[in-house]
């Protein structure tokens, strides 16, 4: 991919991982093509970073002198707020049908028909993917399971968590967004405590079973 | 002489054992995948060789293949089920020890026979150590491999993550226990040319040098591993966390992180700059991928609850009998008014050509130029004709695109208003 086409992707907001975009990804994975798209971008204010992972790259203000540059992050970290929620969920849910305890990482597949079969066949997991289809719409309530599970991938394919491995196959690929999702939910637990919260509030709940058995 | 003779009555028998095991081949690959159920026939009479060399039993859970076969045809087909790494080379390694020192002995008492047949064993464990402990190394690295992808569970793998850091640690250990100056102190009690020196220093040592080379970097790759294990675990933990987070606090959101004076590098993304547009302004591939929300969003908007006013702009026939009424709204001129009253004053008073754009420059107005201009020339154009005639107004601008015709431009399309110049004509 040319320099060009790559500074392109940055500049359009993408997250640049080996998923969506691999040969732009190995352009700035290249010391040399990497310090060429940083000039590039220089004079729009803009530079490249990189989620501490290392798996995604995007563009990132270079200061925010610009009054306008600081709205424009609000807006980017509300559009991202609005999205942790279903993210969140989605990939607790897809870790439950797969029982596995770790969640899904860059590269992971995930293949709608083994979720629809097996939503269809495990009530309590059908009952959280409508949870989830709530977060996200008022419609398809009263779907087959595989409308709804259709919607759902649809719509984390828009929040840009998964991309299809091939078009119209519908298996997916997690991509480098969900490395950035993973990082900001761990920056906002750094500062609000919230795995702490639920450790202590768990602990609260099992002496209170214990006290009242 | 005893010893040769007994491995020439052996290779008659290796050689009766491989040539039943290849008679028996299908009913070993059936007993070895689990799907001997019964003999078929005419193969009852290697069967009962095979059960007589005890090669395959028969139980009664079935036919079962010996499990030392089993582990043999795994370890050649690469599959090493067994996740037991021997670790114990201390013990072996001072069996050695004495059995250099006996050697040693007998090299001393000048009894030449029994010391060539203790240099034998003294290979044969060399051999055997060196291949223990690259197997033990082998194992370890073909763990790191495949990351443990025997067991499923990251906690799992986090237990076994340690077990093989304890099993690599408790090799080096072992290695470490037989030392170059301790071989070397056993070699120089031996003649010049000692076979020792080829078996254990160049054979032993190095092999074991090696090993334990290899052991360090998988140690760093294991600790890194697990490292990597424990932080999959918080992270999991942290994704329930927030979950539970929302699901007992409806109303929760996460702080808005981006009011810092130097907001954290994650909150810093640049919003898009669209490069190549498409037909609309604005329009790019991303918006067509949320053509459907934006479906959504217009459906909303449509429905009459969302339209200020609540008058009907179609009639009931939808238009067809009756032009529909086109409800316009007022163009906003409150604001600039003021200003305009107060500019055509200015020339009033001064009796010269005032120029909108230098009034506009002179007094910083707030508005758009474009606006102020257009503004002008609307308060112009919109005066009463008893009172227009007392100005004299010219727009100054130029045309849209250019044309060359015969080496003369000349403009085409719209004009672009540059500026607009009031005049009094004297009342």
């Amino acid at each position: 991919m040319s320099i060009r086409e790559t500074t392109e992707l940055l500049l359009e907001g993408r997250f640049i991982c080996a998923v969506t975009c691999p040969e732009a990804f190995d352009d700035l994975n290249n010391p040399a093509v990497s310090e060429q798209i940083t000039a590039l971008l220089a004079p729009l204010n803009r530079k490249i970073a990189k989620t501490k992972g290392g798996n995604a790259y995007y563009a990132a203000w270079a200061n925010l002198e610009n009054n306008s540059d600081r709205e424009a992050i609000t807006r980017e970290f509300e559009a991202v707020r609005n999205q942790l929620r279903p993210v969140v969920t989605f990939i607790l849910e897809l870790m439950d049908c797969d029982l596995r305890d770790h969640p899904l990482n860059v590269g992971d597949i995930v293949s709608e028909a083994e979720i629809i079969t097996i939503l269809e066949n495990n009530t309590f997991l059908n009952e959280r993917n409508v949870a989830l289809l709530r977060q996200l719409t008022s419609r398809h309530m009263s779907d087959p399971i595989r409308i709804q599970v259709k919607f759902i991938f649809d719509h984390m394919k828009k929040f840009g968590i998964i991309a299809e491995t091939t078009e119209g196959s519908r298996r997916f690929r997690i991509t480098g967004k969900l490395e950035y999702i993973y990082e900001v939910l761990e920056f906002i637990n750094s500062r609000e405590q919230i795995l702490e919260k639920n450790t202590d509030r768990q602990n609260l709940s099992v002496q209170g079973d214990v006290f009242n058995g | 002489m005893a010893r040769i003779n007994q491995k020439v009555g052996g290779a008659e028998l290796i050689k009766r054992f491989l040539n039943d095991l290849s008679q028996g081949s299908d009913l070993i690959v059936s007993a070895y995948s689990g799907t001997l159920d019964s003999i078929p026939e005419g193969q009852e009479k290697i069967f009962g060789r095979l059960k007589s060399q005890r090669i395959l039993m028969n139980t009664r859970q079935g036919f079962r293949l010996n499990p030392n076969m089993t582990s043999l045809i795994g370890y050649l087909m690469s599959q090493n089920r067994s996740r037991h790494i021997e670790i114990d080379l201390i013990s072996r390694l001072k069996t050695l020890d004495r059995i250099v020192i006996s050697y040693l002995d007998h090299r001393r008492n000048n009894e030449e026979l029994l010391a060539e047949e203790i240099l034998n064993d003294i290979e044969q464990m060399t051999f055997d150590i060196v291949f223990t402990a690259r197997e033990a190394v082998y194992s370890l690295a073909n763990r790191i491999q495949t990351q443990f992808g025997f067991v499923r569970s990251i906690k799992d793998k986090i237990s076994e993550n340690e077990e093989a850091i304890r099993i690599a640690t408790g090799l080096v250990n072992n290695f470490t226990s037989f030392t170059f100056s301790h071989m070397m102190e056993l070699i120089r009690q031996d003649t010049p040319n000692s076979p020792l020196y080829s078996i254990l220093c160049t054979g032993l040592l190095s092999e074991l040098a090696t090993c334990q080379s290899d052991l360090n970097v998988i140690l760093i790759q294991l600790r890194e591993m697990l490292a990597t294990f424990r932080s999959e675990v918080h992270k999991t933990n942290i994704l329930k966390a927030f979950y539970e987070q929302y699901n007992k606090n409806t109303d929760y959101r996460p702080k808005d992180y981006t009011e810092y004076e130097l907001p954290h590098e994650l909150f810093m993304k640049a919003s898009p700059l669209h490069c190549s547009l498409s037909g609309h302004a604005g329009l790019t591939e991303d918006n067509q991928n949320y053509q459907d929300t934006l479906g959504e969003i217009a459906a909303g908007l449509k429905t009459p609850e969302n339209i200020p006013g609540d008058e009907q702009l179609l009639d009931n026939s939808g238009g067809l009998n009756e032009a529909p009424v086109i409800k316009s709204e007022p163009f906003a001129m409150d604001d600039i008014t003021e200003e305009l009253t107060v500019f055509f004053r200015e020339c009033i008073n001064t009796g010269r050509e005032l120029s909108a754009r230098c009034y506009h420059e002179e007094h910083r107005l707030e508005y758009l130029l474009s606006h102020w201009l257009f503004a002008v020339a609307a308060f112009y154009e919109d005066m009463p004709p008893e009172n227009r005639r007392y100005f004299k107004c010219s727009f100054n601008g130029h045309g849209q695109y250019h044309q060359f015709v015969k080496e003369q431009p000349f403009n085409v399309g719209n004009t672009i208003l540059e500026d607009v110049l009031i005049q009094t004509t004297g009342i």
